[in-house]
């Protein structure tokens, strides 16, 4: 071997390797870790939860499992291998996880006190996630698309960005129960229309019907796949211009309807679409027989932005038809709050929705908080195991109804990012943890992206986004029916 | 006839031409091109321009056009790139046995890439890939082994797509010209044409993007959905110009000399008809607010009336900051309330300069809308760092230090916002540090500090709430005041001016004087009993155009009283 082939492999040998810890001073606290992953319960099946140590330049973890497995890692930051990783949490199912951490920073190395993570009883049984990434903007969107990504790994995967479509927005993906054989979205913009893939097909909607007045909004799907209720929206914004407030987003009007993908029909009811009221954000039940959505007193908007409060109510759904008989299912208005983004449990028990102050746009609201609604008790309360005092909203359950997602601005305020949480048998939220990232703090300074409408995802959404976009950029549209 | 003593003379004054032109004429393009990207180096950001065709070439350019920070290097960068070219080119004709006529003729690819990058949205990414594809062709032609011909040519081709884009069809086409012309095996240039083409289908399967823009280029031009003629152009001539070199034999030396004139001439009147003057002057309107240069604003208005809403509002600002708006704007062409705040659009560019005015005046959300939008709005999908570090003052202002955090971290991260970005940053802890600076103490006195719905319909009582808040806002007095005049609403000029009693004018502006007894006037019939507030100077301007308009209103347009508020209110200027 030449002496400059030896030269390089050593070399190389010796930039692969990190530092060990040694002289080590020991600190009788957390390890200043993030994300924070300190006492969080994850499922089986999730990515490695690599975490990175603030001013750490070299980074040792010891992980050790309650029932079985150990391994050790030392690199900048926490970054776990893979097949480790999945080997470990995957014996101690149930079970807990210690990672004794020790960082160099600042030219000496820390130990701290050891850490645990919980690894749930309960599974997420879906492949994956999906999302949008957008910046969290005003009117004006740059590149942003919808993506999935894969719970086991860091693999993300386009489902569709707007390079194909510039200048236009795609909204929130929404299979139905997670099941991505049947999903819908929504483009604004000037190629705008609603996406519905449905029995292996594909259409292009009108975006705007003449017969709801607007764009087929925010989607629900009936779990028998056969109609899908979305509402209809005339959304504006507005500015703040004091230091605490940015944006006001509110609805001039709405209305919710159901669509029917087979016949090309709206099914539409009075009791839904009144001028008196708002209506908006619809929800089937796992049943199929009650459709909820949340609604307010109608105000003259701007002026009366404030005044605008939603309260969850319901009415039945039977044989494609509405029933026209409304309830109320929790009077929001009555604590002097506002109630969004209604989404119930697959397993019936629960509804999660957003509180805020008021509107119906929760996202910008610092206040807004998820509640929890069981439907067996017909008690409501805030999810204060997960809630911050900034925003959290946008949440949605995994199929078999124990994890959920949602977004939280806790970090600072303004970029939304993704969490997961569990509750248990006794409807107790677990401690959330971020979704993980190969290098979290990285991955999570450098991105000017929000996360937004996160759903779970049985599998790996198939679409052909070329022949969607080619679609979209071509006027024709399938027309719906009355 | 040309010695290699004298082409390296030629090469110099080439350099020299170019470096002088932009240096000199167009200093302020360079500003343009930087605030519309936001280098880092991180991993992450080179992996994410990796992560398309063509991701070499940009992530070059990019690094290069950080440099354009300073205008010097900007010229320096460009007449260097340019240059290069044409010594490749050079290099590239003489393999088809060209010596002096050749040499002239390889200004040609150069002269059209200067003409070409006259347009504000051809990115410097297009020039560094054409350089790249002169050198690949200079690698194909000198490759002789065929067994080195085919890797080259299907490898190397597919490689080269990859990183340099879309240029690779030009150094394809090159390859069969060549081939044709050495009567070589034609076999290997279509093998690399198939490979191309091939390389360009792979990634238009698997990426999110139109299948046109893996053939014409992904980011060689700002705009996503256009393809300038002239970037065809050029991509084609790079390929056949080399076959010039075949004409050497039939040309004698006094032909090259008049060539060698000729294409000087060309170049002299050819380059300077890629710039368009219109796009230009905002272009130098926005680097003279970005510098805050209000002087050279001023003083070029002097010499050419700025014609846009965007450079008049730009000439607003600037004399608002000089305390003169009240005094001067009617020397000036004004175009309504646009020219003080242009209306919001979904633009990449307006709203950078508009951002400025509403951040001097106080609103400092609006400025933030603005500029966040403006940010989201670059239509190659890039951050701005000039616009991030705005952002990351705009939120300290605010008091969101994490948000502000987060843009510093990105900042620390580039090569010439970095030290600000580390300053800031290690003065975090100190809430005071933003309003320490006499800028922006100003500028958080003078914000709303109630909250309501700001509109931008009704400007001036979104000029009013904020010297109700702060009645010594001078700019916002200014401004509003400036609103009704260019309205030419009188009755709002008498319901507002008393509320800028308090905005510290020593004497009152000239203009407001010349509404003020204007409106008196026509209030009374006479100027008996006008109030002192308005001087004998103004007054007997007054009666003066009074006269001259009852005889001859159009004799006014060549005399100073055209810069006065009653020429604008007559439509007189």
């Amino acid at each position: 071997m030449k002496p400059i082939y030896i030269f390089l492999t050593l070399m190389l040998l010796i930039i692969s390797c990190k530092e060990r810890a040694k002289d080590v001073v020991l600190k009788d606290e957390n390890p200043p870790i993030y994300p924070d992953y300190l006492s969080v319960t994850i499922p089986v099946n999730i990515a490695p939860m690599n975490f990175n140590v603030k001013g750490a330049s070299v980074v040792e973890v010891d992980v050790k499992g309650s029932k079985s497995g150990k391994f050790s890692v030392n690199d900048d930051y926490a970054d776990f291998p893979i097949e480790d990783w999945h080997k470990i949490v995957s014996e101690n199912k149930g079970g807990v996880l210690t990672f004794d951490v020790k960082a160099k920073i600042d030219g000496q190395w820390y130990g701290f006190k050891p850490f645990e993570m919980y690894v749930s009883d309960y599974e997420i049984n879906d492949w994956g996630v999906t999302y949008r990434r957008i910046s969290p903007g005003y009117e004006v969107f740059g590149k942003m698309g919808l993506y999935q990504r894969e719970i086991a790994t860091f693999d993300e995967f386009p489902i569709i960005e707007n390079t194909l479509i510039p200048g236009n927005c795609v909204n929130c993906h929404t299979p139905n129960a997670c099941n991505p054989d049947s999903y819908t979205f929504h483009v604004r913009g000037a190629n705008g229309a609603t996406i519905v893939h449905h029995d292996n097909k594909t259409e292009i909607l009108q975006s705007k019907s003449q017969t709801t007045g607007g764009s087929m909004v925010y989607p629900y799907w009936h779990p028998s796949g056969k109609y899908c209720a979305y509402s209809t929206n005339a959304t504006r914004q507005s500015f703040h211009v004091v230091k605490e407030e940015l944006i006001e987003v509110f609805d001039l009007e709405s209305d919710v309807f159901v669509y029917c993908p087979d016949t090309k029909e709206l099914i539409l009811d009075s009791c839904l679409m009144t001028k008196e009221n708002f209506e908006t954000y619809p929800a089937f039940s796992p049943d199929g027989k009650t459709l909820y959505f949340c609604t307010s007193k109608a105000y003259e908007i701007p002026e009366n932005y404030k005044k605008v409060q939603y309260n969850l109510c319901k009415t039945d759904f039977m044989d494609g038809k509405l029933s026209g008989k409304i309830d109320t299912v929790f009077d929001a208005v009555a604590i002097n709050k506002s109630c969004t983004f209604a989404k119930p449990s697959y397993d019936g028990k629960y509804l999660m929705f957003t509180i805020s102050d008021y509107g119906c746009f929760p996202i910008w609201h610092h206040e807004a908080d998820l509640w929890l609604l069981d439907l067996q008790t017909g008690t409501a309360r805030p999810l204060v195991e997960i809630n911050s005092p900034d925003t959290e909203s946008t949440h949605n359950w995994s199929t078999g109804s124990h994890w959920f997602a949602f977004v939280s601005r806790r970090e600072n305020g303004l970029y939304s990012q993704l969490f997961f949480s569990c509750i248990d048998d006794h409807g107790k939220a677990t401690k959330p943890f971020l979704l993980p990232q190969e290098n979290p703090l990285e991955y999570y300074s450098n991105t000017t992206y929000s996360f937004n409408v996160p759903d779970f995802t049985t599998k790996k959404v198939d679409i052909d986004y070329h022949a969607v976009g080619k679609g979209l950029m071509k006027e024709e549209r399938v027309v719906t029916k009355n | 006839m040309f010695s290699k003593y004298f082409k390296h003379i030629f090469s110099v004054i080439f350099f020299i031409t170019v470096f002088l032109f932009w240096r000199l004429g167009y200093a302020c393009a360079f500003s343009y091109h930087e605030q519309f990207q936001m280098f880092l180096f991180t991993k992450s950001y080179f992996l994410e321009r990796m992560s398309l065709p063509g991701g070499l070439s940009d992530y070059i350019s990019e690094f290069l056009v950080q440099f354009y920070y300073f205008p010097l290097f900007g010229s320096l960068i460009i007449s260097g790139l340019l240059l290069v070219v044409q010594i490749l080119s050079y290099q590239l004709m003489k393999c088809f046995s060209a010596k002096d006529f050749s040499f002239v003729l390889s200004f040609l690819p150069s002269i059209l890439l200067w003409r070409y990058l006259g347009n504000e949205s051809v990115l410097l990414s297009f020039v560094v890939s054409c350089i790249a594809a002169l050198i690949f062709n200079l690698g194909y032609v000198r490759i002789k082994k065929n067994i080195l011909k085919i890797l080259y040519a299907s490898l190397g081709v597919a490689l080269f797509y990859y990183f340099f884009g879309a240029i690779a069809f030009s150094s394809v086409l090159f390859f069969i010209v060549y081939d044709l012309k050495e009567k070589n095996n034609i076999i290997i240039s279509v093998l690399a044409v198939l490979c191309s083409v091939f390389s360009a289908l792979i990634c238009y399967n698997l990426m999110n993007y139109q299948l046109f823009r893996f053939f014409m280029g992904i980011n060689y031009f700002r705009f996503p959905m256009e393809i300038p003629l002239m970037q065809i152009i050029i991509m084609f001539f790079l390929a056949v110009f080399p076959l010039s070199g075949l004409l050497e034999k039939k040309l004698n030396k006094k032909l090259s000399v008049s060539a060698l004139v000729l294409i000087a001439f060309f170049g002299f009147f050819y380059v300077p008809g890629g710039f368009n003057e219109l796009n230009y002057e905002v272009i130098e309107y926005d680097y003279l607010v970005r510098t805050g240069n209000w002087d050279k604003i001023i003083s070029i208005s002097q010499k050419k009336n700025p014609r846009t809403p965007q450079s008049v509002s730009c000439l607003n600002l600037a004399l608002a900051a000089k305390g003169e708006l009240g005094d001067k704007m009617f020397y000036f062409f004004q175009n309504g309330h646009e020219g003080l705040v242009p209306g919001f659009v979904r633009d990449y560019f307006l709203p950078l300069s508009a951002s400025e005015i509403y951040l001097r005046l106080g609103m400092v959300n609006s400025a933030m809308r603005n500029l966040f939008e403006a940010q989201e709005a670059i239509p190659n999908y890039r951050k701005s760092a000039r616009i991030t570090k705005r952002l990351a003052e705009l939120n300290l202002l605010n008091q969101n230090y994490e948000v502000a955090k987060k843009y510093l971290n990105m900042l620390s991260k580039t090569l010439f916002y970095k030290d600000f970005a580390k300053t800031t940053l290690e003065n975090l802890a100190n809430k005071k540090m933003l309003t320490e600076n006499k800028f922006w103490a100003s500028i958080d006195q003078n914000r709303y500090q109630k909250d309501f719905l700001f509109s931008d319909a009704e400007p001036d009582q979104m000029y009013g709430l904020l010297l109700a808040q702060n009645e010594k806002n001078r700019m916002a007095c200014d401004y509003l005041i400036a609103d009704v005049l260019l309205q030419k609403d009188l009755q709002k000029f008498i319901n507002y001016y008393p509320l800028c009693q308090d905005a510290g004018y020593k004497v009152l502006p000239k203009h407001f004087q010349e509404a003020l007894i204007y409106a008196y006037y026509k209030t009374h019939g006479n100027l008996s009993g006008i109030p002192p507030i308005v001087t004998t100077p103004v007054v007997n301007e007054f009666q003066q155009f009074m006269q001259i308009y009852s005889q001859n209103p159009q004799a006014i347009k060549n005399l100073t009283l055209e810069n006065s508020f009653y020429a604008y209110f007559f439509n007189l200027k």
